[in-house]
């Protein structure tokens, strides 16, 4: 049951939601939602302008408690949970008595709870950004309660709900008969113009593939040994029975073919990509593409992940495979510049500093370094 | 001539070895009907209106790359290399400065990570507690900006104007597909026209095109980046397979042993089990080959994060994907993705700095002394 404290607030709420319906101005009405009761009008304003100077989305946690009460005029959030889609007026409490008031703010926390999940006050003890950590009333307008009855703008429904059809039209949207025929026979026709030539002595004219799709193709290769060491790796060593014997040196034997079909698959590129390279022109700049099919190009591109953790992990992964990306390109580099420098030198006697430091650059990452000492013995 | 050049070469690229092309002058005096034909040609093969369309598509909610390729960072001249070790250049930049360099990269990327995860956390907040507000049902909840877009509509007044222009040029799409026919058979009258200036021009043009294909030898640096991948991965490869032979033999051999020894396996129980075990082993190495085939449906470019939870009912598996809409993937995939791609990169680290340190090593033997490192 709600206290007579809640209720007082949520009046004083009610009473400065009135006051913004009259003038829409965004400020005024945030002061109330954003602090308890007591410093309404004070520091509230203060923390909304220091926000609003901030980037994008560390001002999000302020902006959200705002939401709610800072929506357009025309647009209230709803409290009822059994129609959404009415536009009710905010002021329940007001205009209902204090029994209402406390019913409709009961409901409120319930739809607040059961369609948004319930995190628990651990929310408002962060630091995040400093954005959620002024969050002192325990629920009357944070974005956890509010946030799953909110709406947007008129304006812009329409234009996503358009936008979003004319998409899904055009997803669906197939290629006419004539079309489809007319454009097969000029395909065909410019075609053998097109090609490279096809492979010498192969009695199949399968056509070389481009340089994209070569590139392509090595791209899945390159990962081909990481899975196939999974799989020996999840061998045992010692098949305890004599079927385990048996299944695991079929395994073996059949990641073997897997590895020379792999090998050789390799070298048919390479002979493909010399081949390509006869129709190059002189000076050939390198323009990468990607080769995406087209079938589902035109659908609502989503990545979907079910859990705060699945998140972190997605984009610590992606860093990390970035960070390597990177780490390459520097090795290469590192390796075409410093290498040279210590071959160019006759004797190594006074470079041993210069050693050490490039031996744990190119080999170690920078980590560690190699321990040099002097072999005297050979006095 | 430089966009000259890129239209050439990126052609080149996709495939489109078509030599009158590539035969074209430089400066694009001539050819508007050969340019016609490649674009023809690059409409339909690479789908380019709906790549285009996808590519450009107005973001509202937050976006993600998806794809685990990185554009390459330019390969430098190969002929600063020398210059380096004969200018002396080490006195002029201290070795020190680099580890220094090095020291700082990795704190940006430290700290690139802990602003990710905190990203993250607020990115989780929003759409957990904007759940069930949204227009849109496949999405669910409201993005940063959506919700951004509540509190000040009047900051958001430009994506509104792109998401209505995006509708009038998915609507001329629609219109366009209508008109395709008529497309399609002009560019077959074109390159009727082609055809028949052709026979009448064959004689005097084939040693002429012969001489427009330059014998391409060692100079294309998109070959030369290529071939040193294709040699590290054969590297790798040859590794595996000597590995994998010692082993097969060393099994193998213990294997006719106890096959030799037991005569119980002579009898037909064990032909049972044995074909038993070999589709077992068939199923498994399946899932080897497709992991080893192209995939056609990868994802490049950015899409947007939802957050969904799994329902219980539609868990098929471990292993699958639990979202069925055309167009999405799950983070669990992209996930496993980015996993064996890490592997693969690392290794591919770890095979260059093994060949510095032979390198190193040979210039140590030169030194009067020895090298040992901490494990």
């Amino acid at each position: 049951r709600p206290s007579p404290k809640e209720l007082e607030e949520l009046e004083l709420l009610n009473r400065a939601l009135k006051k913004a319906l009259k003038k829409p101005q965004r400020k005024a009405p945030a002061r109330c939602i954003s602090q308890g009761p007591r410093t309404a009008g004070k520091s509230s304003s203060k923390d909304v302008t220091s926000k609003q100077g901030r980037s994008h989305r560390p001002a999000t946690g302020a902006s959200a408690r705002e939401v709610c009460a800072a929506a357009e005029p025309q647009e209230t959030p709803d409290l009822s949970k059994s129609a959404p889609d009415k536009q009710q007026s905010f002021s329940v409490g007001d205009s209902d008595g204090g029994k209402d008031s406390a019913a409709a703010d009961k409901q409120l926390h319930d739809t607040g709870k059961k369609s948004c999940g319930f995190l628990g006050e651990s929310d408002k003890k962060e630091d995040t950004a400093g954005a959620w950590g002024r969050s002192t009333s325990p629920g009357t307008g944070t974005l956890q309660e509010k946030g799953c009855q909110l709406k947007l703008p008129l304006a812009y429904r329409k234009a996503y709900s358009r936008n979003r059809r004319a998409w899904e039209r055009c997803r669906l949207c197939q290629t006419s008969a004539d079309a489809a025929a007319a454009r097969t026979r000029f395909m065909e026709r410019i075609q053998t113009t097109v090609s490279f030539p096809s492979r010498h002595g192969h009695n199949c004219s399968a056509p070389i593939p481009s340089p994209a799709e070569i590139e392509e193709e090595l791209r899945v290769l390159q990962d081909v040994p990481s899975h196939l060491r999974q799989y020996v790796e999840a061998e045992p060593a010692v098949p305890p029975t004599l079927q385990g014997e048996y299944e695991s040196l079929l395994t073996l034997e059949g990641l073997q073919t897997t590895v020379s079909q792999c090998l050789q698959k390799l070298q048919q590129l390479r002979a493909d990509c010399t081949e390509d390279v006869r129709s190059c022109s002189p000076v050939c700049v390198t323009a990468r593409g990607h080769t995406c099919d087209s079938a589902d190009l035109l659908a609502l591109p989503l990545l979907c992940y079910s859990s705060l953790q699945e998140l972190r992990d997605l984009f610590a992964l992606k860093l990390r495979v970035s960070m390597v990306h990177q780490e390459i390109a520097l090795q290469k580099v590192m390796m075409a510049e410093l290498l040279p420098v210590l071959e160019a030198r006759p004797s190594l006697e006074g470079s041993a500093g210069l050693f050490r430091a490039i031996h744990s650059q190119l080999c170690q990452g920078g980590r560690r370094f190699p321990v040099l000492l002097r072999d005297e013995l050979l006095d | 001539d430089g966009q000259i050049r890129f239209v050439k070469s990126a052609l080149w690229y996709r495939g489109y070895g078509r030599p009158e092309l590539q035969g074209l002058p430089a400066d694009g005096s001539a050819g508007s009907r050969e340019l016609l034909l490649a674009f023809s040609w690059l409409l339909h093969r690479l789908g380019l209106l709906e790549q285009l369309l996808a590519h450009n598509r107005v973001k509202t909610g937050d976006e993600t790359s998806v794809c685990t390729c990185e554009d390459d960072l330019p390969d430098r001249q190969e002929g600063t290399a020398g210059t380096a070790a004969e200018a002396g250049l080490e006195d002029r930049v201290d070795v020190r400065y680099l580890q220094w360099l090095n020291g700082r990269l990795r704190f940006q990327w430290q700290s690139l990570h802990a602003q990710h995860q905190e990203q993250c956390k607020l990115l989780h907040k929003i759409h957990l507690f904007t759940s069930g507000s949204h227009v849109d049902q496949i999405l669910g909840h409201f993005s940063v900006t959506e919700t951004d877009l509540i509190r000040q509509p009047e900051n958001y007044k430009q994506l509104l104007q792109l998401l209505e222009s995006e509708t009038m040029q998915l609507e001329a799409f629609l219109e366009w597909k209508q008109l395709e026919p008529v497309y399609w058979q002009w560019m077959e009258t074109v390159l009727n026209d082609v055809a028949e200036e052709g026979n009448m021009h064959e004689s005097q043009d084939t040693h002429v095109e012969k001489r427009r294909l330059p014998k391409v030898t060692s100079c294309c640096p998109w070959a030369a980046n290529l071939t040193g991948q294709m040699d590290r991965l054969s590297r790798d490869l040859m590794a595996l397979q000597d590995q994998l032979d010692k082993l097969v033999t060393h099994r193998k051999a213990a294997w006719w042993e106890k096959v030799t020894a037991r005569e119980e396996l002579q009898k037909e129980g064990f032909s049972a089990t044995a074909r038993k075990i070999e589709e077992g082993v068939e199923l498994k190495l399946r899932d080897l080959t497709s992991l080893c085939a192209p995939k056609r449906n990868k994802r490049h470019g950015s899409c947007r994060l939802v957050l969904r939870n799994k329902h219980p009912a539609s868990k098929t598996g471990v292993g699958q994907s639990v979202s069925k809409e055309p167009g999405s993937v799950s983070a669990a995939e992209v996930i496993r993705e980015l996993q064996v791609r890490e592997a693969s990169l690392q290794r591919e680290l770890e095979q260059l700095r093994e060949e510095c340190w032979q390198r190193l090593d040979e210039i140590a033997e030169g030194l009067q002394g020895v090298i040992c490192v901490s494990p």
